[in-house]
């Protein structure tokens, strides 16, 4: 892998603009001195032409290339990939090939096969992977990290979150399941399940979970709402709402919320929460301006700090937990489609009666 | 400031003189090492278990730590201000200081002419331009989104610091709650909703419980109500704003803003552990970084010299008022 560029901007590939996080990033890339930023997007999005491809780069200000091979041949010291769902396997077997460090988007992948075979090819090829989870840079989950180790908050009995967001409207590929892998399963019970995993490293053992297209019916074949409850080795209940159920009028995504339940005490986390709120009277909607550290931007720096050799890697913590969370987010897929609980598909034997 | 000519730019690493030890200090020498300074460190008492806890060097007298750095950066209690940044000045240094800038209007006037003279920076420290929640408000306001300002109103309470520093209780030394804690309200009042025309106010004491309530009137005809408590050593020390315009209003309260809720036992298991919050997203971090930046790159801080004159000015003739009982009518500004 690279070690020191001290000295010369890095050159980091945007691989795909699909992600509406590939904006975001883009925006606090560019915006970095130590930074050259290079884009591209070349796979079919009929759905949204005018807002993806050559003409989303140039309103972002990044410089466009026509193909991932000629993205690839540019060297780039590393590659953010935001490509869909499950367009995102074949990428990184192109980008493990060439050796290109990446910070992929989450979820790893949409299958536990697709994870396996990621899994084999970083391996194989030695590939540093971060994951896009930002929640993991907040200081408020590193304080609740250092609660927990040191027996602050005792052990972790149960933790009830709510990671709700606006339906992802503007890539309508979030809701056709070729190219998204499912609904808000796929999309948001990730989050919460890395903090977990995180905070206490406990296996999950089972899932259950309910889901529904009340909202959005039009959206695609895929879960609107959904509601998840994971059983873990040692007993600890976790359970999630991640819905598409944030109104499309609400002034701001959505959030995240924990409450964890020790046995020496309770604490509740709601990250996103610090904002001014008032209301606005010329659109006589809630008016709401969030401040505080931008989670993506230390993210982002946490990969380019890797990349620059001041931070060690940490691909196989990042796989082993991110092939698990794939296998409990098939499984809550499959526990809403059959009604029963799901064991998670690496530790069968742990299902209740 | 438009000093003639402009001051001669720094180049890193900073040579920083840091003087006083108190409180405040804690908030300054940990960012000023995280920005690369080297900082010597001068006070009366506690520069050696200052220097301990963070790093730095400590000089044994103001003219050996002015022989040995660029900048002074002033963490002394409010009276001795003055003096200070007039000996620092007079040695060529740049200059950084605590709010505020001196006890007195018409000596708070006298420095920055003195720095204006001197050709050097003189950059009072107003945090709380720094805390993200009304700085945030600062661009709302300035982007439109509220229209033209109608009412806005702050609240600043707290633990009366009076228990650990006795100075402060000692209002020809540090001016009281009002000129020492309502003039983060009253600079930011100010830097939101323009100047000022009118000063209002009213404080009661009873026990070790100071509370003031004071009134602006803008040149704009917007009217700004600021309160604050020096409360009993238990009160959490929380803050807020409300500011309502022709097109909107944004309202904010540290207590309900808070991220964590915790009903945990800390006197148990772990003991009592520092809280871990990242130092770079510090308002004390960002403000020591925008003001070392400007001595580096001659680009204007978000607050400069007038503007802590201007703040000494609004926090006097609140205590004014509220000592006469009948409004301060500002000149000028």
């Amino acid at each position: 892998m690279p070690t020191a560029h001290t000295g010369r901007p890095l050159r980091i590939g945007l691989f795909s603009l699909a992600h509406v996080h590939a904006e975001t990033y883009a925006r606090i890339l560019r915006s970095r001195p130590d930074v050259q930023l290079l884009a591209t997007d070349p796979d079919p999005h009929a759905d949204a032409p005018h807002t993806r491809g050559r003409s989303l780069a140039q309103s972002l200000g990044v410089d466009y290339v026509e193909s991932y091979e000629e993205l690839l041949d540019w060297r780039p010291d590393g590659a953010v990939l935001t490509a869909e769902n499950t367009r995102r396997p074949a990428l990184l077997a192109r980008l493990a090939a060439r050796g290109v460090p990446v910070l992929t988007e989450k979820p790893l992948a949409t299958t536990s096969a697709d994870a396996d075979a990621v899994t084999r090819l970083v391996h194989r090829h030695d590939l540093p992977l971060m994951l896009a989870l930002p929640v993991r840079y907040s200081s408020d989950f590193t304080r609740l990290q250092q609660d927990h180790r040191a027996g602050v908050l005792g052990d972790v009995v149960s933790v009830q979150a709510v990671n709700t967001a606006r339906l992802p409207d503007r890539r309508r590929w979030f809701t056709d399941p070729a190219l998204s892998g499912g609904g808000a399963f796929v999309d948001h019970l990730v989050h919460v399940l890395d903090l977990v995993d995180r905070l206490t490293g406990d296996t999950p053992v089972h899932v259950s979970a309910v889901g529904n297209r009340v909202l959005h019916p039009g959206a695609g074949a895929v879960e609107t709402a959904g509601l998840a409850t994971i059983g873990y080795r040692s007993g600890t209940i976790v359970s999630i709402d991640c819905s598409w159920s944030v109104p499309e009028t609400a002034p701001t995504w959505g959030g995240l919320e924990l409450r964890i339940a020790g046995t020496r005490g309770a604490v509740e986390v709601d990250f996103f929460r610090p904002r001014l709120r008032g209301t606005s009277r010329r659109s006589g909607l809630p008016l709401e301006l969030p401040y505080g550290t931008d989670l993506d931007e230390r993210m982002l720096d946490a990969f380019l700090r890797r990349l620059r050799g001041q931070e060690e890697h940490t691909t196989d913590q990042d796989l082993t937990s991110a092939a698990r969370l794939v296998q409990v987010v098939e499984a809550a897929q499959e526990s809403a489609r059959t009604g029963r609980t799901v064991a998670v598909s690496a530790t069968p034997d742990r299902v209740p009666a | 400031m438009n000093p003639s000519p402009a001051p001669a730019l720094l180049t890193a690493p900073l040579r920083v003189g840091l003087i006083g030890a108190g409180g405040i200090a804690h908030h300054h020498l940990p960012h000023l090492l995280r920005l690369g300074a080297d900082v010597t460190v001068h006070s009366s008492h506690g520069a050696d278990e200052l220097v301990a806890a963070y790093g730095g060097t400590t000089a044994a007298s103001l003219p050996e730590l002015l022989e040995r750095v660029d900048v002074v950066d002033v963490v002394t209690p409010t009276h001795t201000h003055g003096e200070l940044i007039r000996t620092a000045l007079a040695h060529g240094k740049h200059v950084i200081s605590e709010k505020p800038l001196t006890r007195h209007h018409r000596d708070s006037l006298a420095v920055v002419e003195a720095a204006e003279a001197a050709g050097r920076f003189l950059l009072p420290a107003h945090v709380v331009r720094f805390f993200p929640e009304y700085a945030q408000l600062k661009s709302a306001v300035d982007a439109g989104l509220l229209g033209d300002l109608a009412v806005l109103r702050f609240t600043r309470s707290g633990a009366a610091p009076t228990t650990a520093a006795p100075w402060f209780a000692d209002e020809e030394l540090s001016g009281g709650i009002i000129v020492d804690q309502l003039i983060h309200d009253l600079d930011i009042a100010r830097w939101v909703a323009g100047p000022v025309a009118t000063v209002s106010a009213a404080t009661a004491g009873k026990g070790g419980v100071r509370s003031a309530h004071i009134t602006l009137v803008h040149h704009s005809g917007a009217i700004t109500h600021v309160y604050g408590e020096w409360g009993a050593p238990h009160l959490t020390f929380s803050t807020s704003f409300s500011v309502t315009g022709t097109d909107g209003q944004l309202e904010h309260s540290s207590r309900s803003e808070s991220t964590v809720t915790e009903d945990l036992d800390r006197s148990g298991a772990g003991g009592t552990l520092v809280p871990v919050v990242d130092p770079t997203a510090s308002p004390y971090f960002l403000q020591l970084r925008e003001l070392t930046r400007q001595l580096t790159t001659g680009r204007p801080s978000r607050v400069d010299a007038r503007d802590g004159a201007e703040a000494v000015r609004l926090a006097v003739s609140a205590l004014e008022a509220a000592t006469t009982g009948r409004p301060v009518h500002l000149a000028g500004a």
